[in-house]
């Protein structure tokens, strides 16, 4: 007799599977093959097995200097959102009325039900050179030029991390719910004061909702399109708009692949690497 | 180590009234027990002592100083939660070696003092373990060394025991009371297990609606409850309704005069409407025993055994019903249907 006899976890699996191997693996594996083709002008692209395209990305540093702003802006997008997003996550999960914390978990939320792209509209509108916030810093007479804020790299900053907040928040909310008030009550009588009591209690409890929003959050960020290409503009680039414009512009179908595969190998090394790195800091999460 | 003076302490949520006006002195070493069913105010009370609910009204002394209004992370209070609360991310010598790291102590002497905290509750080789990797008894002791490690004013207990079986509560009852004695740390400790309170504690509180019922000695209060209430949530009782005739003697509304020479002082001006005794201050025999002041006379309806004592239950002629503890008497044992008479002393009635 099997002695587990719920349902097999792998038979829950296989209609996952099939839809991961049908809708990712297959054109992943198709866009790599693309990525060790040859550009051609004529008939978008000869078959091959060359690097060239790879070899091209990391010998130019044009390209180069966009991936490292990627990531520089993902990483600091992140460690923002969690930066605000602990304190809101904490003052959420800590409310005592139900009604008032539903409505407020559904505000939070609510900006991912609009597209991104109206979203970020609403953010040129705000901060463009005719935007409202220039027009009421014209108008209280604190700047005579409208001040540059459009199109820079603190733009992008800012639009990002309103996107990608929501999804710390809740992450980091749903595991505070888990830890009961009475482990911070414990410290407190213990002598600690509220911020110890929150760097050596709250803190490493929070570690996996820390950990799960931190990663949602950055892969977001290293993969955004519509924020970086409507706020940065051509001055701010990043890379999923890169990739777009050699896919949709140049039509250079192997440097594209090449260029979107680095991307995710990136993002990937990155999401592996820290695990390894908080697993080995922290224990098993 | 210190005194601890509660002055008409009060919290109200809202309009609720959870504890009302409390005022109580806790001497330096004393073991006092908060006892009461379940929503009296009892973890309430605890809480405004530990500071981590404010009081709404009233004042809460250690020794000489006013701790009402100092956040718990000033007051010096070591408090063992219903639920231990120990903290998962933390070996059981991180959970002990936590309140004496928040008071800045050098390395060497936290070693120190944890080590003999976990040998004060035999749990030396567990240093190493997490709390999840523990039994309840084990995790209960974890608690118990956290809170006592800090040397604090005074020792909080929050039903310590709830969560463990028979046994093993009353082990640990034992090591409690032999730690508390040889640290001398004053102690309340919560619980709504009677049997418990009795058994540590050397003063008891009895607590009812947010308000103090009585408090006395173990003995003061089975001995000489102050109200029905108290008799009957500490032991069993027997009662029968009446008025009191003669300054001793109490005419009960199926007319039986009883002789009483217990009437507490909390009754107060009011007139005791119940005169009650202790199933087993009861003698049951087939005649009276003449030495003893009052007597009724009935029939036995049914017999528990409960190992220790029997229960019988005993219908009067007036068809009222009394609870008799006995022996077993095996000579001559009664059985259901027999008619017997039934003795206690004027000592042993109180009237409420
Ligand atoms: N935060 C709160 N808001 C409103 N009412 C509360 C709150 N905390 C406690 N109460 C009420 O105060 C009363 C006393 O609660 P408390 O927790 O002190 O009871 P207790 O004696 O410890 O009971 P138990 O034996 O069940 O633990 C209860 O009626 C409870 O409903
Ligand atoms: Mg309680």
């Amino acid at each position: 007799m099997r002695d587990d006899a719920g349902l097999r976890p792998f038979s829950l699996l296989s209609p996952a599977v099939l839809v991961i191997t049908i809708g990712l693996l297959l054109p992943m594996t198709m866009m790599f093959r693309f990525s060790l083709n040859r550009y051609s002008a004529n008939e978008l692209m000869t078959q091959a097995l060359t690097l060239s395209n790879y070899a091209r990305f990391f010998g130019d540093a044009f390209y180069l200097g966009i991936l490292a702003k990627t990531i520089a802006v993902a990483l600091a997008s992140t460690v923002v959102a969690l930066v605000l997003g602990v304190p809101a996550a904490y003052f959420l999960a800590r409310l005592s009325t139900p009604r008032l914390k539903s409505a407020l978990i559904l505000m939070t939320v609510v900006p991912l039900l609009m597209g991104n792209s109206v979203r970020t509209a609403g953010w040129m509108v705000l901060l463009g050179d005719r935007g409202l916030c220039n027009a009421i810093l014209i108008f209280l007479g604190i700047r005579e030029e409208p001040l540059r804020i459009l199109y820079t790299g603190k733009a992008v900053l800012i639009a990002l991390v309103a996107a990608i907040l929501p999804y710390m928040i809740i992450s980091l909310q749903s595991v505070l719910e888990g830890i009961e008030r009475v482990y911070e009550e414990a410290a407190l009588t213990l002598g600690a004061h509220p911020a110890t009591m929150f760097r050596r209690v709250l803190l490493p409890m929070l570690m996996p909702g820390i950990f799960s929003g931190s990663l949602l959050c950055f892969i977001l960020a290293m993969n955004a399109y519509a924020t970086p290409l409507l706020i940065g503009g051509p001055t701010f680039q990043m890379m999923a708009p890169l990739v777009y414009q050699q896919l949709t512009k140049v039509f250079d179908w192997p440097f594209a692949s090449s260029m979107a595969f680095v991307l995710m190998a990136v993002t990937l090394a990155s999401v592996v690497l820290s695990s390894v790195f908080i697993q080995n800091r922290y224990g098993r999460l | 180590m210190a005194k601890i003076a509660l002055t008409n302490l009060e919290k109200r949520f809202g309009s609720f009234v959870a504890v009302e006006s409390l005022s109580l002195d806790i001497a330096d070493g004393e073991f006092l027990a908060l006892l009461g069913p379940s929503g009296c105010g009892k973890t309430t009370i605890l809480r405004m002592i530990s500071g981590l609910t404010d009081a709404t009204g009233g004042r809460i002394h250690f020794g000489a100083r006013d701790v009402t209004d100092l956040p718990p992370y000033a007051r010096n209070i070591g408090l063992v939660f219903q639920g231990y609360a120990l903290f998962p991310h933390m070996t059981v010598a991180q959970n002990v070696a936590f309140g004496l790291e928040m008071r800045a102590l050098d390395r060497g002497e936290i070693g120190r003092r944890v080590q003999s905290a976990l040998e004060t509750v035999q749990l030396t080789g567990l240093a190493g373990r997490l709390p999840r990797q523990l039994s309840g008894g084990q995790q209960q002791r974890v608690a118990l060394a956290r809170a006592i490690v800090i040397r604090p004013d005074a020792l909080l207990l929050d039903e310590p025991l709830s969560a463990l079986d028979a046994k093993l509560r009353q082990e640990l009852r034992q090591e409690i009371r032999r730690l508390q004695r040889s640290l001398g740390i004053t102690t309340i400790c919560v619980t709504h297990d009677q049997e418990e309170a009795l058994s540590l504690a050397s003063r008891l509180v009895v607590m009812h609606q947010g308000r103090i019922e009585q408090i006395g000695t173990p003995s003061d209060l089975y001995e000489s409850p102050a109200s029905r209430f108290v008799a009957e949530f500490i032991g069993k009782s027997n009662f029968l309704d009446g008025h009191v005739g003669a300054p001793d003697e109490f005419v009960t509304k199926s007319g039986f005069l009883f002789r009483f020479q217990r009437r507490s002082a909390a009754v107060g001006s009011r007139a005791p409407t119940s005169v009650g005794f202790r199933p087993e201050k009861i003698e049951m025999g087939r005649g009276r025993n003449a030495a003893l002041a009052n007597h009724v006379e009935g029939k036995v309806d049914a017999i528990t055994y409960l190992g220790a004592t029997t229960e019988y239950e005993v219908r009067l002629p007036s068809l009222e019903r009394l609870t008799v503890h006995a022996a077993d008497s095996s000579a001559d044992p009664i059985a259901i249907g027999d008619n017997v008479t039934l003795s206690w002393s004027s000592e042993a009635t109180f009237v409420v």
